[in-house]
């Protein structure tokens, strides 16, 4: 396993640039304090187009381009990849994926890929990326996590996880994934992740939006709130408009 | 525990008054009859009022607000319907919601909500799966609803599905409506003054159960996916309802402009395209399960509203808000559109009866002083003159704080032409567009070129919920009212508009194992529900005289290639005459003791036969 504290800095081969969608200049936070990832130093978010008063033709929106950094030491075996644009929150992923998990039970709340959605029409899945540093690995207290090497999934040691321990909530596995990619379960209540199906990852099938691909754009390993604040941040002109009415009121 | 399939199998049943939270099982033959969403709501609470339904408040402590799903929930549908004594008209209303709501509701075990009673000040009810809460909401009271939306949202788990009212429900707004997902809306009818008359702000539902086992897994797996592949090819994916902004005006001459004045325009400003091109910000927003995802997220980019959020407009509340106010820039249209969402009432009611106020301006019936809309930079009076987008704004305002004029239009707009007849000493009820106190929705009647109105005559007449266009009938002998079936079962209608009948029947069966045909459920079980719901309007005092259509789409069309077409009353009556004979309804529209009984409503025959006199 590789040592999620020995940060490397940021090549430009690692950011990832992709175009399309309507977001432009969005920058997200990399997996832990990657460098080049830091709010500081991310270019300040601006309105694709324009204000203008022109009826018809309006100017053709700049290419959107979404940087998403990546922050890997290995290079996972597959991953499900994720673009943030056009998610439409159908939710057809967590219905697939449950059912693959649960017997064929359509059971969102036991999906181990997640849709969020924290703003009106900003929904998109979260999932386990393969990130290769593991910091939920090196997060567990008890050992109870590692990678499967050839398939560079995350597997849990049910035996040795502290939640099997009756009244035990702890959730040191959740806190230590950077991208909020660890869930537990309603019923077992033990954690539970993306572990690809076997190779054949049901979300994908069933993404008809083409929002989950296989080895396809590497998703940043934000975590959930961050995504869409930056995705937020991308759709307000400050000091004019918020998303809804009033801003204090996402605190 | 239930040997429904594909069913929670129960009902929440929570008393405000007493604080009482029960649990009750559902009848599997009675759902079976009745299926569930409106159908299973209206029975349910008609079999409950009983002989008592005409002294029913619908805003009294006695009224019921039921939530219900149907079997879509869960396994596709995005559905739930809110059902209740009108407070707009004394009939009974189904409105329906979508969103993510009706799915956790059936994750949270539950197939529906029924509320009575009225708490003693403002609350909300937390739902999480067997754990539910009454809790306090003063902090919520008079937000809008948008705000009332993010609150919950920090003070519940996340993904918990919240159903609220905006400040208009709070002020009793007879047209106040429920709302889900910021954009989303139980609009029709009052939902929302019913909930605010109960001092219930919210229902927040945090569902984390699996959906309860269905009948033939298999079958049902291969349905969604198929729908989710014909919903990809839907014309609504593109531009949602908007389109319908220019081109039931310019092509169907059959949208609202300036209160139904006329029904063509050729301002081709508002085309869809030019929402898309200037507007839109997301482009692909879906509900539960659905790959139409006809919603999308706007931020107005110039003009007076710079800066705001929005969403489409929808054709409804896009022709109503602007067509029919005079409004034809997009950014006004869409700031407008957006308001009564953000209020909390219905945008077609609400469009509707500005729109009333603003041609009785036009007539000089009444004037600024009566509208009070304050000065403009100039210090000039603002009025509701066609177009002034302004005027509207503030006018859109009053009408949810109840203030002044606003009071009266509060009303919904039938009630207040009434008032406002008195007040005048003329009548003006002939300018009040709607159906058995139902403002008709943006779809007119009198060129025949609009698919959800080729009823004509009968289309809205005919309708057990008066002026809505979602339940529109086609023709005399057909029994179908719009999305009856939809709202019944819980899905969407643009959804299954790529689908056939029987790939819907199959996705049903699949789920319950009720194994219904497309016989027994357009022979049976739609005439029904239809003659149920009918009988609800018959209860709150509409009689055959009312089975007509608005007095203005009598008048000819006065513009447009369609000008010159008109409604013929006499046609009309023939019409609802053959129509009544088709259901099994007497002369004067009420269903016959055969037809209950050929149809399991015995117990509205006491009822009826007081009418039948």
């Amino acid at each position: 396993m590789s040592d999620h504290n020995e940060k490397k800095q940021l090549s430009r081969r690692d950011v990832l640039i992709l175009g399309g969608g309507s977001l432009a200049g969005l920058v997200l936070g990399g997996c832990a304090p990657a460098p080049a990832a830091t709010p500081t130093e991310a270019p300040a978010a601006e309105p694709a187009v324009e204000p203008t008063d022109a009826p018809a033709a309006a100017p053709p929106a700049a290419e959107p381009v979404v940087e998403v950094p990546v922050n890997l030491n290995t290079t996972p075996v597959a991953y499900v990849g994720r673009s943030l644009e056009h998610c439409s929150g159908c939710r057809l992923c967590e219905q697939a994926c449950s059912q693959y998990h649960e017997d064929g039970k359509i059971w969102p709340a036991a999906s181990r890929v997640r849709v969020h959605e924290f703003y009106p029409g900003i929904e998109f899945p979260v999932l386990c990326y393969q990130c290769g540093n593991a910091p939920c690995a090196d997060a567990c207290p008890e050992g109870a996590i590692s990678i499967n090497p050839e398939t560079s999934t995350v597997v849990f040691d049910e035996t040795k996880c502290l939640r099997t321990t009756e009244g035990s909530d702890c959730t040191e596995c959740y806190n230590g994934c950077p991208g909020g990619a660890i869930t537990f379960h309603p019923v077992t209540s033990l954690p539970i992740s993306c572990d690809l199906c076997d190779g054949d990852p049901q979300c994908v099938k069933a993404c008809r939006e083409k929002v989950l691909t296989v080895n396809g754009i590497r998703m940043g390993a934000g975590a959930p709130e961050e995504i869409a604040k930056a995705m937020r941040n991308a759709y307000i002109v400050p000091g004019v408009s918020d998303l809804t009415g009033t801003d204090e009121s996402f605190g | 525990m239930s040997e429904l399939k594909g069913y929670a199998g129960q009902l929440l049943d929570v008393d405000l008054s007493t604080g009482t939270i029960n649990k009750v099982p559902l009848d599997p033959q009675l759902v079976r009859d009745y299926i569930g969403g409106r159908a299973l709501g209206i029975r349910l609470i008609m079999e409950e009022y009983g002989d008592n339904y005409a002294d029913i408040d619908p805003l009294g402590e006695e009224a019921i607000l039921a939530l219900m799903t149907g079997p879509y929930a869960g396994f596709g549908g995005a559905k739930m319907n809110a059902v209740f004594k009108s407070p707009q008209n004394g009939a009974m209303f189904a409105s329906s919601v979508s969103g993510d709501t009706p799915a956790a509701l059936k994750f949270a075990g539950y197939d529906g909500i029924i509320i009575r009673g009225k708490a003693k000040k403002p609350v909300y009810l937390y739902i999480e799966n067997d754990k539910v809460e009454i809790r306090e909401a003063q902090h919520l009271w008079g937000l809008d609803s948008v705000d009332t939306h993010n609150f919950l949202d920090r003070e519940t788990p996340n993904r918990t599905e919240h159903l609220y009212i905006g400040p208009a429900s709070e002020n009793l707004v007879k047209f106040g409506c429920i709302l889900a997902n910021w954009y989303r809306a139980a609009g029709r009818g009052g939902s929302g003054a019913v909930m605010g008359s109960k001092n219930l702000k919210a229902i927040s539902i945090q569902g984390t159960g699996p959906a309860p086992e269905v009948a033939d897994l298999e079958t049902l797996t291969a349905s969604i996916s198929a729908a989710a592949d014909a919903g990809l090819a839907s014309g609504m994916r593109n531009y949602g309802t908007t389109g319908g902004v220019y081109t039931t005006g310019y092509r169907s001459s059959a949208e609202p402009v300036r209160n139904w004045q006329s029904e063509w325009h050729n301002e081709t400003q508002v085309q869809a395209q030019f929402f898309k091109a200037e507007q839109w910000i997301r482009n692909i927003w879906a509900d539960y399960g659905c790959t139409v995802a006809c919603s999308k997220l706007g931020r107005i980019k110039s003009g007076q509203y710079a800066g705001a959020i929005t969403e489409l407009p929808d054709y409804e509340s896009g022709a109503y808000l602007g067509p029919n106010l005079g409004v034809y820039d997009i950014n006004e249209i869409s700031f407008l559109a957006d308001l009564p969402d953000k209020l909390g009432f219905d945008c077609i009611e609400g469009g509707n009866v500005l729109a009333f106020a603003a041609e009785l301006y036009q007539r000089e019936l009444l004037t600024a002083e009566d509208f009070d809309l304050g000065k403009d930079d100039e210090g000039n009076p603002i009025v509701p003159e066609w177009g002034n987008a302004k005027a509207f704004e503030l006018l859109a305002h009053k009408i949810a704080d109840r203030e002044g004029i606003g009071d009266i239009l509060a009303e919904g707009v039938y009630p207040a032409a009434l008032a406002l007849s008195e007040q005048l000493g003329e009548d003006v009820t002939k300018y009040a567009v709607h159906v058995k106190g139902i403002a008709v929705g943006a779809h007119g009647v009198r060129s025949e070129k609009d698919g959800l109105t080729r009823g004509k005559e009968v289309a809205y007449g005919l309708s057990a919920h008066g002026g809505d266009h979602c339940s529109t009938v086609a023709a005399v002998d057909n029994w179908l009212e719009g999305s009856v079936v939809y709202d019944t079962i819980g899905t969407c209608l643009f959804w299954h508009r790529t689908l056939s009948a029987e790939d819907t029947l199959t996705w049903l069966n699949a789920i319950t194992g009720f194994g219904i045909t497309e016989e027994e459920l357009n022979g049976e079980m739609v005439p029904r529900w239809v003659t149920m719901q009918r009988a609800s309007n018959l209860l709150a005092g509409w009689t055959a005289a009312d089975d007509r259509n608005p007095d203005r789409f009598y008048e000819p069309l006065p513009d447009g290639p369609d000008a010159g077409k008109r409604l013929d009353p006499d046609e009309e009556k023939a019409k609802m005459k053959e129509a009544y004979a088709f259901r099994g309804w007497d002369e004067n529209g009420i269903p016959t003791s055969e037809t209950l009984k050929k149809y399991g409503l015995e117990f509205l025959d006491a009822p009826l036969a007081k009418l039948r006199g």
